[in-house]
């Protein structure tokens, strides 16, 4: 199976306000087998996307596509989807057995045979000893994976999940995504998984697709996102911490492109080709935490030293600077200190180049 | 560490002049709060009950203020009277009918309420208001209705051939416990609606949503969503509807007085007819307290059976 979206636009028509374009024009193909995230902050349009695909929610331009079969205008029960919901939606008056062969006894599954069903999942997802009790008596962690094996157990041609971690903690959230990876890799379909956690996307998918504002940003694959983020929302976005930004001015470009940043010049390398039109103008430069050294106020930018988080094997270390507050990630025994002088020094080979006003990357 | 040397040996203090009652302060407050309840409750329904069942073993002519002991002759008397029996049957048809159709009539309306997107609060309103109109304006508009002469159902009714054209239905034996029952149910409807509609609302879309995923029908939804979250409250809706209708008396004797020919004579007629018109306070009470008994077997009955509050709880 593959799953088509093309050119979805979803409109919501409010009462008092304008109308707002949850989904402006989207299109993506989720390839059978595929892990495809669905990631950006909360309201960018991702979860009225999966809505959408699920048939709880209707486009209001577009197709949706499940390979050549038109699917746009079909109810939920003729999609044959899987989705798992944030707030888990289990069945509080049936039994987690209960709960978990309900998509079968809809269709019509014979009972011995829906046991047997539910008994492969849950020991798949080790809750064998859980079948009988109540959902109310299980912990979040459990829900969700009950709620996984409901969906589970119905063979799906599409999985769906929104936001099916948020409400867990972090350490559930780690054992749960090995999980999720297994069954869905066993289940071999199309899986599309919606998150404003970037470290889910990260962590689980082949490929990620950034939305903002209802607009597809950019999609690749995990590294391909990290590593050459098309505009400045998506190198913020993805990776922990968020990237770093300097507004920033070309000076000239022949070989080395000599940009300066308040009092500070750093000279990358880039040819008048690449930053054409762009010298002697305006540009934002990123960097990530990971990529800021430490010096000398004369090395680097002046920075004042505001605090630390140590997280055991690195430090989040907070600089103040003319440009706001900047984050770096410095070695584990580093322990700053408000009354030196510091200075910020970008690693000059991992910057990038921004348009300051559109955001694309042009370096 | 002061404070509390000083505050232990106060209460030291205390319990020695209250010890013997087996008194704390936290006791004396809980004694204090409920007592005022406890005296209004022996006040407004212990002593009837008790003047009830005491009047039940005196034979009680209505004017005369000399009682006769009689013991348990009244209820002997009571329990061979064949229209005692005769009016249990038909207090029991008026009760499950009233029951069924306010259940269903309730329900069905809860539900559609519960559809609504738009104008629901305001339908809501409207459709209670019938449980606010007094009970003598509902009769006193349906005995217009059924009118011979204008009423509009009577007109409706004779021309589909159900009664004649000169026949006032609600002195009709074949019509008169039907329509009471009905009319009984346009008013006291509502009520199971009032019970239904917030637990309805309280039921989260996304178990419908979750149902539809799984290929759910709306037949399908109903029965393993909605009707297990509501099934709590219609029990304890289908109890009070059942006791209320089988004590009710307003109603009933407004519009036919228990006529035609004993057709609507359910027990509480019989028992304000035995009192009041026979003149027989004494057997009445001893009807009364048969009811009484009746209807707490009943409901004992129908909490072992369902246990109503154990399924409002999940």
């Amino acid at each position: 199976m593959t799953v088509h979206i093309d050119n979805m636009t979803r409109v919501f028509d409010s009462p008092n306000a304008d109308r707002i374009v949850a989904v402006d024009e989207l299109s993506l193909t989720i390839e059978d087998g595929e892990f495809l995230t669905l990631v950006g902050p909360s309201g960018c349009g991702k979860t009225t996307t999966l809505r959408c695909v699920a048939g709880l929610d209707t486009p209001t331009a577009g197709t949706i596509r499940v390979d050549d079969r038109d699917v746009t205008e079909l109810p939920p029960q003729q999609r044959d989807v899987a989705l798992l919901f944030q707030d888990i939606a289990l069945y509080p008056h049936m039994s987690v057995r209960k709960n978990m062969e309900y998509g079968l006894k809809i269709a019509g599954v014979p009972e011995d045979e829906r046991r047997e069903h539910v008994a492969e999942a849950a020991a798949l997802l080790q809750i064998g000893d859980q079948l009988d009790k109540m959902p109310a008596s299980l912990s979040g962690g459990q829900q969700q994976r009950v709620a996984l094996g409901r969906s589970l157990v119905r063979d799906p041609s599409v999985f769906l999940f929104d936001e099916p971690m948020s409400d867990l903690d972090a350490k559930l959230k780690r054992e749960l995504r090995p999980v999720v990876q297994r069954i869905t890799d066993e289940i071999g379909c199309p899986v599309l998984y919606v998150t404003h956690d970037q470290e889910e996307a990260m962590t689980m998918s082949d490929r990620i697709a950034i939305m903002d504002d209802g607009e597809l940003q950019q999609a690749g694959s995990p590294k391909e996102v990290y590593s050459e983020p098309i505009n400045d929302f998506v190198g913020e976005f993805i990776g922990q911490p968020a990237m770093e930004f300097f507004d920033a001015h070309v000076e000239s470009a022949n070989g080395t492109a000599a940009v300066s940043m308040g009092d500070h010049t750093v000279s990358l390398p880039a040819t008048a080709d690449e930053l054409e039109g762009y010298v002697d103008s305006p540009v934002r430069v990123g960097v990530r935490p990971q990529q800021i050294g430490i010096g000398d106020p004369a090395e680097g930018i002046e920075a004042e030293h505001v605090l630390d988080e140590p997280l055991g094997d690195e430090t989040h270390s907070i600089f103040e600077t003319e440009f706001g507050d900047v984050t770096v990630v410095t070695h584990a025994d580093f322990d700053g200190d408000g009354d030196t002088e510091y200075g910020l020094v970008l690693d000059e080979s991992a910057t990038q180049l921004f348009d300051p006003d559109s955001g694309v990357r042009i370096h | 560490m002061a404070n509390e040397t000083v505050e232990s040996t106060a209460t030291t203090d205390r319990r020695s002049v209250r010890g013997r009652l087996g008194l704390d302060g936290e006791a004396l407050w809980g004694w204090a709060t409920v007592a005022p309840v406890i005296l209004l409750y022996l006040f407004v329904a212990v002593t009837p009950i008790a003047f009830a069942i005491y009047a039940s073993l005196f034979e009680v002519p209505l004017l005369n203020p000399d009682w006769t002991f009689t013991g348990l002759s009244n209820y002997v008397e009571v329990l061979t009277m064949n229209s005692f029996w005769s009016s249990l049957w038909l207090g029991a048809l008026f009760m499950v009918g009233s029951t069924v159709v306010q259940l269903l009539v309730g329900l069905w309306i809860a539900l559609v309420l519960n559809q609504l997107d738009r104008g629901q609060r305001f339908l809501t309103a409207v459709a209670f208001t019938a449980y606010l109109v007094p009970t003598v304006i509902v009769v006193l508009v349906a005995l217009f209705m059924f009118d011979v002469e204008v009423g509009v159902l009577h007109i409706a009714g004779s021309t589909l051939g159900l009664w004649g054209e000169r026949t006032f239905a609600l002195g009709d034996q074949t019509w008169a416990m039907s329509l009471v029952v009905l009319i009984g149910s346009w008013k006291f409807s509502i009520f199971v609606t009032i019970f239904t509609l917030a637990q309805l609302r309280a039921i989260p879309d996304r178990f419908y949503e979750a149902a539809k995923i799984c290929g759910a029908s709306r037949w399908e939804m109903f029965r393993d969503i909605t009707l297990p979250r509501i099934t709590g409250v219609l029990l304890i809706a289908v109890l009070l509807r059942a006791v209320f209708m089988f004590n009710k008396f307003d109603i009933i004797w407004m519009l036919t007085e228990g006529g035609p020919a004993g057709a609507t004579t359910t027990l509480p007629i019989l028992a304000y007819r035995t009192a009041f018109l026979h003149n027989d306070y004494g057997v009445a009470n001893a009807m009364a307290v048969v009811m009484f008994v009746f209807l707490a077997i009943g409901a004992y009955c129908y909490f072992r059976a369902f246990d109503p509050t154990a399924e409002v709880d999940t």
